[in-house]
């Protein structure tokens, strides 16, 4: 009997919870969904940030490759302006490859050659405390003998 | 609880279940933490770990549920850290006199939820997830991480607590009316 009186004691204090609970409920109201749910916003705000870490990444590679190459030409030419680059370079694969006997072909032993001599020379007059000389790209060293 | 068809990573699929849940999660936080300002707070961040983690999720356990157990364990985590704040107010102001608490929220609160509010949060979980959600004792174990024996077990604490606390059945909702307090009105009419 007892036992019978706790249960459905128990029952009705769940049936008042649920009512209660119900009820508080309907005060609190449905909230509206926020138009731009949060985690959208999270999903751009991701995407983007990927996007951006691409661009800067891909622009250091660029800025990292430019600077190389400006400095590799600088040393062997002994000169900042790109322009005396060029000639340069001009100068020794015109060169290279008037250097090529009939039949050979290819002329990247010979311009590797003339830069590393050039390399060479230009460290020799830094260690003598010349400095840079300002030679014409005409004057340039270039390898003495065809590859 | 409703069971649908979710497919694990699929977009859509997450705006259905936001669309679905947002209300119920909001209101499971609402009766754990008693604001709605944190409440709202915690089920936005709540939804945004969850799409984090959506391609991890496995349909063995039914989506709503697992959402449950993010949106609990963010709204813990937001309480430790509100009781952390609430001791070093308390040193702060050592001495001088507590705030009262704002008149609105009193009266917008019924004595029930102010009785959740007092509950470990687990046990006020356990409460809103059957009462109001109609959770089985499985889906609750899986919504807090525990075994359903656990679950049982805190369901049958959480009610002697909150039956204690409200003191029923003589509790607000049980109240008798006797002749010497009913209200007569101007008119005659009797409130």
């Amino acid at each position: 009997m007892e036992a019978n009186d706790e249960l459905s004691m128990s029952d009705r204090f769940d049936s008042w919870l649920e009512g209660e609970l119900a009820e508080g409920y309907t005060r609190f109201g449905n909230r509206r969904l926020p138009a731009g749910a949060a985690y959208r916003s999270s999903e751009r705000l991701r995407s983007t940030m990927l996007a951006t870490k691409v661009v800067v990444v891909f622009a250091a590679i660029v800025l990292a490759l430019v600077a190389t190459t400006a400095i590799a030409a600088a040393a062997a030419t002994g000169s900042p302006n790109p322009v005396v680059w060029a000639q340069y370079m001009k100068n020794v694969v015109t060169t290279c490859k008037d250097q090529l006997q009939s039949g050979q072909h290819g002329i990247g032993q010979c311009v590797s050659a003339a830069a590393r001599q050039k390399g060479a020379q230009e460290r020799e007059q830094h260690s003598n405390g010349q400095g840079h000389s300002r030679k014409s790209p005409s004057q340039s060293a270039l390898p003495s003998s065809a590859p | 609880m409703a069971e649908q068809d979710f497919n694990p990573g699929s977009l859509d699929d997450f705006d259905r279940l936001y669309r679905s849940s947002y209300n119920r999660v909001l209101y499971t936080l609402y009766g754990i933490l008693g604001d709605q300002a944190a409440a709202e707070d915690c089920t936005h961040d709540a939804f945004v770990r969850a799409f984090k983690a959506w391609k991890s999720w496995k349909p063995d356990a039914p989506a709503e549920a697992w959402l449950h157990r993010i949106a609990i364990n963010v709204a813990y985590t937001y309480a430790r850290r509100r009781r952390l704040g609430e001791v070093g107010q308390l040193v702060r102001r050592l001495g001088r006199p507590a705030p009262t608490a704002d008149p609105a929220d009193v009266a917008e609160t019924s004595d029930l939820f102010r009785a959740l509010r007092r509950l470990p949060y687990e046990q006020a979980a356990v409460i809103i997830l059957r009462h109001h959600h109609g959770y089985t004792n499985r889906e609750i174990a899986f919504a807090l991480g525990a075994p359903e024996s656990t679950i049982a077990s805190r369901l049958a604490k959480a009610k002697k607590r909150l039956r204690d606390e409200l003191r029923w059945p003589d509790a607000p909702g049980q109240v008798v009316t006797r002749p010497d307090t009913a209200v007569v009105l101007e008119d005659g009419s009797q409130r």
